[in-house]
Formats: C-alpha cells, sequence, structure tokens
C-alpha cells in the first residue's frame, strides 16, 4: 500500500511536469521559450514517472534497464535541444529583439 | 474592403498586363494614381462581384470555415475514437486461448509452427517463414523506393571544372550549415552511436528468438548511421558506406532473399527435402533460415533509410 502511494505520487509529479510543458510549448511565444518549457517534460517528467515505475517494479533485473533509460533520454534530450536552439540563433534574425543574445 | 487604386493591384485583378518594376514601386509606396488608368479595367458589374465574394471569402466565409473545422474536428476525433474503443473492446483478453483454438491457422501457428521453423518468435517464423513471399514482395517495395528517389534526386559527381567548381561550392556550403562539427553533439554521439549500433545488431541477430527481426533491426541501424553522419560528416560515412556499396550490400542481399525463398518454394512444391535442419531450439544459430533472411531484411532496411536521407539531403551518398 505504501509502495502503491509513493509511486502514485511520483508518476502525478511526472505527470504534473509533462502538463506544465505541454501548456507552455502551446503558450509561449517563441522558439526558445517553447524548447525552454518542451526540454522541462523530457528531463524531469519522464524522471519522475520512471522513478514511479521502479518503486513499482521493486528490486530485479528490469531496474538496469530503467536506469539505462534515464541516462540515455538525459544524454539525447538536452543535446537535440542545444542543436535545435543552435539552429534558432543562427537563423532568427530578429532574436535580439526577443532575448537579450550575444549579438545585441 | 479598401482597394488600392493602382496599376499593380490592376494587374492582380485581370493579370492582363504585363508587370513592370514601377507598378511594383507603385504598389510598395502604396500611392494610389488618380490619373485615369490607362490599362482596360473590367466592367464595373463584374468588379462589384469579385469584391464582393472576394469579402465573403475573407470575413464571414473565413468565420464559418473556422466553425465547419472546428466541428468537424471534433467529430472525426470522437468518431475514430468511439471506433477503436469499441473495436479493441471486442479484442479478446490478454491470454484467453479461445480464439485461437476456434482459428485452425492461429492453432497451428502457436501449437506446431516451431516444429516446422524452429524458432521461439512466432511473428518472425510467419514473417519470414510461412508467409515469406509477403516479405520478399516487402523488402523490393523498399529497394523500388530508393531506385525512384535516385532516378529523381541523384546527382552523380562529375569531373569536367565546371560541376567540379559547383560541387565544391555546395559541399563547402554544406559543411558549413550543417551541425556536424558541433562538440556537443559529437560527444553525445561518441556516447549513443555505438550503444544505437550494439541494439539493432541485438534486433537484428535475435529476432527468431525474441521480439524483433530485420525490419525494426534495420531501422534502428540505419538510425544510428544518420545520426554518425549527422555529427561527424559525410567524410567519415563515405569511407565505408557510398554509392557502391549500396548497390553491392542491397542487391546482394534481395539476391540471397529471392534465391533462398525460390530454393525452399521449390523443394517445398515438390516435397524434396531441402537439407536445411532447424537446429536446436533456442540457440542462436538455429530456426533454418530465418537468421540470414533477417539479416538480409534488415540490411536492406538500413541501406534504404541511410540512402533516402542522403539522397534528400544532397543529392548524393
Amino acid at each position: 500500500m505504501i509502495r502503491f502511494i509513493v509511486c502514485a505520487v511520483f508518476i502525478c509529479l511526472g505527470l504534473f511536469f509533462e502538463i506544465t510543458a505541454v501548456i507552455g510549448v502551446y503558450r509561449f511565444d517563441t522558439a526558445l521559450r517553447r524548447m525552454h518549457a518542451a526540454a522541462l517534460g523530457d528531463t524531469m517528467g519522464l524522471f519522475f514517472i520512471v522513478l514511479g515505475l521502479i518503486v513499482a517494479e521493486g528490486l530485479s533485473g528490469n531496474l538496469l534497464k530503467y536506469a539505462m533509460l534515464v541516462l540515455l533520454l538525459w544524454n539525447t534530450s538536452p543535446i537535440a535541444s542545444h542543436l535545435i536552439g543552435k539552429l534558432e540563433y543562427e537563423t532568427n534574425e530578429a532574436l535580439s529583439k526577443e532575448v537579450e543574445t550575444w549579438k545585441s | 474592403m479598401t482597394k488600392k487604386k493602382n496599376k499593380a493591384w490592376d494587374w492582380l485583378v485581370d493579370g492582363s498586363q504585363a508587370l513592370d518594376d514601377t507598378m511594383i514601386q507603385e504598389y510598395a509606396e502604396g500611392e494610389s494614381s488618380e490619373t485615369p488608368s490607362v490599362f482596360s479595367r473590367p466592367h464595373p458589374r463584374e468588379s462589384g462581384y469579385y469584391e464582393r465574394f472576394h469579402t465573403w471569402s475573407h470575413d464571414r466565409g473565413a468565420r464559418l470555415m473556422k466553425v465547419l473545422y472546428a466541428v468537424m474536428v471534433v467529430c472525426i476525433c470522437v468518431g475514430i475514437s468511439a471506433l477503436l474503443i469499441a473495436t479493441t473492446s471486442d479484442m479478446p483478453q490478454f491470454g484467453d486461448a479461445k480464439p485461437v483454438e476456434d482459428d485452425a491457422l492461429s492453432a497451428f501457428y502457436v501449437e506446431e509452427g516451431y516444429l516446422h521453423t524452429g524458432a521461439p518468435n512466432i511473428v518472425t517464423s510467419i514473417i519470414l517463414d510461412f508467409r515469406g513471399f509477403d516479405t520478399l514482395g516487402e523488402s523490393h517495395v523498399l529497394f523500388i523506393a530508393v531506385c525512384t528517389v535516385m532516378m529523381l534526386l541523384y546527382i552523380p559527381r562529375r569531373d569536367d571544372p565546371e560541376h567540379l567548381r559547383e560541387w565544391l561550392a555546395s559541399e563547402a556550403d554544406d559543411r558549413a550549415t550543417e551541425p556536424h562539427n558541433d562538440l556537443i553533439l559529437q560527444q553525445g554521439a561518441k556516447l549513443i552511436v555505438p550503444m544505437v549500433m550494439i541494439f539493432g545488431i541485438y534486433i537484428l541477430l535475435n529476432g527468431h528468438l525474441s521480439p524483433g527481426g530485420g525490419f525494426s533491426g534495420g531501422t534502428v541501424l540505419g538510425a544510428g548511421m544518420i545520426l554518425y553522419l549527422l555529427s561527424f560528416g559525410f567524410q567519415k560515412t563515405e569511407r565505408f558506406f557510398n554509392i557502391h556499396t549500396f548497390r553491392r550490400v542491397s542487391t546482394a542481399a534481395l539476391m540471397f532473399y529471392a534465391l533462398s525463398k525460390g530454393y525452399i518454394f521449390f523443394t517445398g512444391a515438390n516435397r524434396i527435402p531441402n537439407g536445411i535442419g532447424t537446429g536446436q531450439f533456442g540457440a542462436i544459430l538455429s530456426g533454418g533460415l530465418l537468421l540470414p533472411l533477417s539479416i538480409a531484411v534488415g540490411l536492406v532496411v538500413a541501406c534504404t533509410m541511410y540512402v533516402l536521407y542522403t539522397l534528400f539531403r544532397k543529392g548524393d551518398l
């Protein structure tokens, strides 16, 4: 029972982060701000959901797979965000009107 | 609706006159020329109709379309969800043996399939053995897709100086704008690409024992190669994969598939023993032709993904 509650709390926390990310992606107006919101869901949301699954699973060999999942996601998602941000920085000519940049 | 009465607008409306620079300049400056136009204007009634329908499509029609769109979106989403839910509620429970027992073909696959193929994975044995002809067609569809894209987009490298200069310029442009010089991406790819490749090879080689097989393994391999290309550039990938590699690998894989399947069909139809054993059940080298066939399919799929990407990106390998 306690395990179920802990698992549910973690998964609800993860879903909260995911919903925040979705709302942010739709409500923010520029690409960089949207990316910031989306990255939140990719890192914290998925981490808490996987943590909840680990608690539900208990000690077993699948724990290693979950850990691999988190490692993979935390490695790849920031790199993808970095590349999108770089592309936005290089192609958007009106970027200095939106945010503070090195160019301005 | 306020209409800019100038020559460029006339050109837009009737299109009978050639457009020159002064008209564009006038339009850009927004000066409405008060002098009577030398161009032929449409009949007043016609232009009235035009304005009426034009404005309708811009305000009331647009609003109507928006409402229609919202209604259609809701209807289609709810309808498709209801259909899917109804279909899934008809499906048998997980672990329910009754539908399998009722259907003679399913019962044969589940109960006796492994005796004929020697593979624990029923899905792979159906795809590559019982219905191998279908999969042969699918691999050829992939090959034909690449051939068609190549016909349309492939730009072979030519050695005369004019084309060489163009090619060098486009290469330099490619190198400058693509992200493969990005250090963060390269460090990430150094970690990710070997894992992706090993995972793809595992899926490919273990297809007859566990979930996986040629199509999924080949897709993972192709994605790994595309990631490597994106992070390190064409200079690295050219060393192990060029147009000749693609030709040899995919042709050899398809030929092998077609020939071995033809041999199996021929011997099976004429009731001749084919001399290919099923091996020890559950071992990696078992299942007769399943493993080589899934490797062939995986190679074709990986080559297809990679070549489609490179052709769409720069028309060369």
